[in-house]
């Protein structure tokens, strides 16, 4: 299945096609590339970590990427953990509840997929991803380069305000 | 018969032939839409710029 | 194509018709005259003529007025023709009880030969058994001098039956009804099918077009602008510099904030990109991260998930006749095993969550390394800022000491900044194709470059399909114009045809008085020796006309019609009659004539006379009773007296 990026994400990271933070000058030296997969998958972390689902509606209307780019799929099986360890806490099935736990498992999991999840599983992954936005904008000002950015975001999993 | 097909002399050659061609299946009954409208399209008006 | 009348039949209908066949023969006489008495049926016998040619529809009082008795429930008539030579038989069936009626075709060309349903005649044939044509060869004599009535437009009418004239009339609302077509096409696009909404319409491409060189024109001059502006700020950058320089200390400071600059960059660079790595490894982003991940691991060995054993296992163990552990495999523990089977996870379930146990139990993060690198990289970003900062410093040192050359340049590089961050920001707004920057920029099609195109493009649509409905419109009315204009000119030649060779005929037969039509419009109009005579023309004359109008009309046709009248002479004193009689014979094909025994003086004796294979007499004689009996032969014809028979 496919990844959808939530609305608003293009805008924030001023994404001219697939380059990020487009209203800079670019600058001549090596930069390293901020992926529209990276801005997914910040989304993601931080949606995962709420345990929060987002509106489906405020994804965008079609898929911006199929499957994990080169950079991210050895991470599928830990992604796929996170989702998991999220949607038992969300759906507050407990420590030792051994039957509901598989049963969850293989409703979200797909051996044959390339994210090894179930459509199922790819879907909530968007909607975290949603809601994750939703902290990201909360906590970051649009920023107009990925140092920044990096500094700012690492503060919001630090649990502290962004460093001036 | 074959009245006298004295058509507008203002039009083409091919328009002529198409006409007279479609008044002949228009009596023997056996026309059809298609065959109209490409004689329509054949037609050459001059089309004023002001009604 | 040639069509003949090889007979006709009727059955309970009223007057002499309740039982009666006329054989006229596969190859009928030129000339058939049948005598009957008034009341056998003469008028009924052409009306049901007419009727079964012409397929038309009765009315309920109609068909009962045909019913020969109360005790008849059906009844029939038939007429047989003969069209090039194959026989067809038109049938007319009437139901008396509820008032219907029905027509049907029996054809050599019917598998069986059976009756189909329907009149299934050629379709040419089916041209000429209109009801304005069926009446001119099924002919009532006594209405003949109505064709003379110029209020009664039957001889105009006429010609445009035979000559198909009504079906071009088909043809040109074919014509319209295609442009209405059109219009409602276009409609869904464009409203404007008249010149003054394809005017406005060419306006707003117009307007398009402008808005589209203006915004190109505006996007070079800011690009053009933006390049001078850069190279202007890289150019005060250099002087600033340079000025700076000329201070050998201020130039070593500046050269070592360079070199810093450049490591601090470099840096920067490193370690951002050693953060993005590690960000994309989520055990690495935080200890949260990486003790949940632990913890599912560690729950999932607890819990011995998944089992190692799977539904496969089962389901094949199911299949062999000994137990794993010895025993034998018999029906009833083969459904047990089955049933039990499927409480267990299936094989690749089994699997990927194996995969991700493994990785979870390899996942080992260290965010606290990824700590370090983003403290490293916010020293490097405070350290660019300081550099900037130095830079400043050293510039408003010199201009606290009076630089006032450094203020300017300053100055200039401040106002050259503004500009260059303006300028971006308009070409932004010009050139920006993503929707989402466009909304959120508020842009539209006057002020933004691929809009501006995007709306161009559906205008210069609008007013191609509504030039082109209006084009196809107008050659619609100009093709009913030719149309008009041919069939005007084809009846004009036709009407004239008609006349000149009723005039020859009449000269034949009205002799000593130069009578002559001289227009066919509605009716035929007369002129004799110059003067307007019809008022004047006798019964006799009117007649002669009638049936000289008819015979031209008739013969000019491409088709062989028979000529079938009732009571042709009748109204004709004997002298014409008899001109009629010698003359009009010899203008027709087939003649059917139907005769009253007072006929027969002047009129139908002008045939005894004539070659018996050309001639057929038949009489046919009331029996009483609705019964009758058909005589045959001149004799028969001659001898006959008949009984007028009130109706």
């Amino acid at each position: 299945m496919s990844f959808f990026l939530p609305t608003g994400v293009r805008s924030f990271f001023s994404f001219e096609g697939q380059r990020a933070f487009a209203k800079t000058p670019r600058r001549r030296d090596a930069t390293p590339r901020f992926l529209m997969f990276d801005a997914y998958y910040f989304s993601l972390l931080l949606g995962l970590r709420e345990g929060r689902l987002g509106d489906a509606n405020r994804l965008e209307a079609q898929s911006f990427f199929d499957a994990y780019p080169d950079n991210y799929r050895a991470q599928a099986e830990l992604i796929a953990g996170l989702l998991v360890d999220s949607e038992l806490r969300r759906l507050q099935i407990g420590i030792g509840d051994r039957a509901d736990i598989e049963r969850q498992m293989v409703l979200l999991l797909d051996l044959t997929s390339t994210t090894r999840l179930s459509g199922h599983g790819d879907q909530l992954l968007n909607r975290y991803a949603v809601a994750g936005f939703d902290v990201l904008q909360d906590g970051i000002m649009p920023p107009d380069n990925l140092e920044d950015f990096l500094v700012a975001y690492h503060a919001l999993w630090a649990g502290k305000d962004p460093a001036e | 018969m074959e009245a006298a097909l004295s058509a507008a002399p203002d039009q083409t050659d091919l328009f002529r032939t198409r006409f007279t061609r479609l008044i002949e299946l228009v009596l023997s009954g056996s026309f059809d839409d298609p065959d109209v409208r490409r004689v329509m399209e054949l037609v050459t008006v001059s089309v004023d710029s002001e009604d | 194509m040639e069509v003949r009348l090889t007979g006709w039949r009727s059955k309970n209908i009223r007057g002499g018709l309740r039982d009666l066949d006329i054989d006229l023969g596969s190859d009928p006489r030129r000339w058939t005259l049948v005598q009957m008495s008034n009341g056998t049926g003469k008028t009924t016998t052409m009306d049901l003529l007419r009727s079964t040619l012409t397929g038309r529809a009765l009315s309920t009082p109609e068909v009962r007025a045909f019913r020969a008795d109360d005790l008849v429930e059906t009844g029939l008539f038939e007429a047989r023709l003969v069209v090039d030579d194959r026989p067809i038989r038109l049938q007319m069936e009437l139901d008396f009880r509820d008032g219907s009626v029905s027509y049907w075709t029996v054809r050599a060309e019917t598998r069986g030969g059976g009756r189909e349903e329907g009149r299934a005649v050629p379709s040419e044939l089916r041209e000429l058994l209109k009801p304005a044509l069926t009446e001119l060869f099924v002919f009532n004599g006594e209405l003949a001098t109505q064709i003379l009535d110029l209020s009664k437009s039957r001889a105009a009418g006429a010609i445009r039956a035979l000559y198909g004239l009504d079906q071009v009339d088909a043809l040109q609302e074919r014509v319209t009804g295609l442009v209405q077509q059109e219009v409602r096409r276009a409609a869904s696009v464009t409203s404007a099918k008249e010149q003054k909404g394809i005017t406005q319409l060419q306006n707003l491409v117009n307007e398009a077009t402008s808005a589209k060189q203006r915004l190109e024109q505006l996007q070079q001059a800011s690009a053009a602008r933006l390049a001078e502006v850069s190279r202007e700020r890289e150019r005060l950058d250099a002087e600033i510099t340079a000025r700076l320089s000329e201070d050998a200390g201020v130039r070593a400071e500046i050269e070592a904030l360079d070199v810093n600059q450049v490591e601090v960059d470099a840096n920067a660079n490193d370690l951002s990109t050693q953060a993005l790595e590690a960000f994309r490894r989520p055990p690495h982003v935080s200890d949260l991260l990486q003790e949940r991940l632990k913890t599912l691991g560690e729950q999932l060995y607890t819990l011995k998930l998944p089992e190692t054993i799977s539904r496969e296992f089962f389901n094949e163990l199911a299949n062999e006749k000994l137990c794993v552990c010895g025993r034998p495999i018999g029906h009833t523990e083969r459904d047990q095993i089955i049933t039990g089977a499927g409480r267990y996870l299936a094989q690749d379930q089994i699997t990927v969550i194996n995969q991700m146990k493994t990785a979870l139990r390899d996942s080992s993060g260290a965010p606290n390394v990824l700590g370090a690198t983003i403290a490293s990289l916010q020293a490097q970003l405070v350290e660019r800022r300081k550099i900037k900062a130095e830079r400043d410093r050293l510039a408003s040192e010199r201009i606290a000491e009076g630089d006032d050359v450094l203020a300017k340049l300053r100055a200039d590089l401040g106002e050259c900044i503004e500009e260059v961050n303006a300028l971006s920001a308009t070409l932004e707004r010009l050139s920006t194709k993503d929707s989402i920057r466009q909304r959120a920029l508020r842009v539209g099609w006057e002020s933004n470059l691929p809009l501006c195109d995007g709306e161009l493009e559906v205008r210069k649509f609008r007013l191609q399909t509504a030039t082109k409905t209006r084009d196809f419109s107008e050659q619609g009315k100009r093709l009913n114009q030719i149309i008009a204009d041919t069939t005007r000119r084809a009846l004009d030649g036709l009407r004239d045809r008609v006349r000149l060779a009723t005039n020859e005929k009449l000269k034949l037969i009205i002799k000593g008085e130069d009578l002559q039509v001289s227009k066919i419009g509605g009716g035929l109009e007369l002129q004799s020796g110059g003067l307007d005579a019809k008022a004047g023309a006798s019964e006799g004359q009117k007649l002669a006309i009638a049936y000289a109008f008819l015979t031209s009309l008739l013969a000019e046709a491409p088709y062989k019609l028979p000529f079938i009248v009732d009571s042709p002479a009748v109204s004709l004193d004997t002298e014409v009659r008899r001109e009629v009689g010698e003359l009009i014979p010899s203008f027709f094909g087939q003649m059917v004539m139907l005769v009253i025994s007072s006929e027969r003086e002047g009129f139908a004796d002008a045939f005894y006379g004539r070659a018996p294979e050309d001639v057929r007499f038949l009489t046919v004689a009331a029996e009483g009773g609705g019964q009758v009996r058909i005589e045959e032969g001149l004799q028969a014809f001659r001898d006959f007296h008949g009984k007028d028979l009130t109706a």
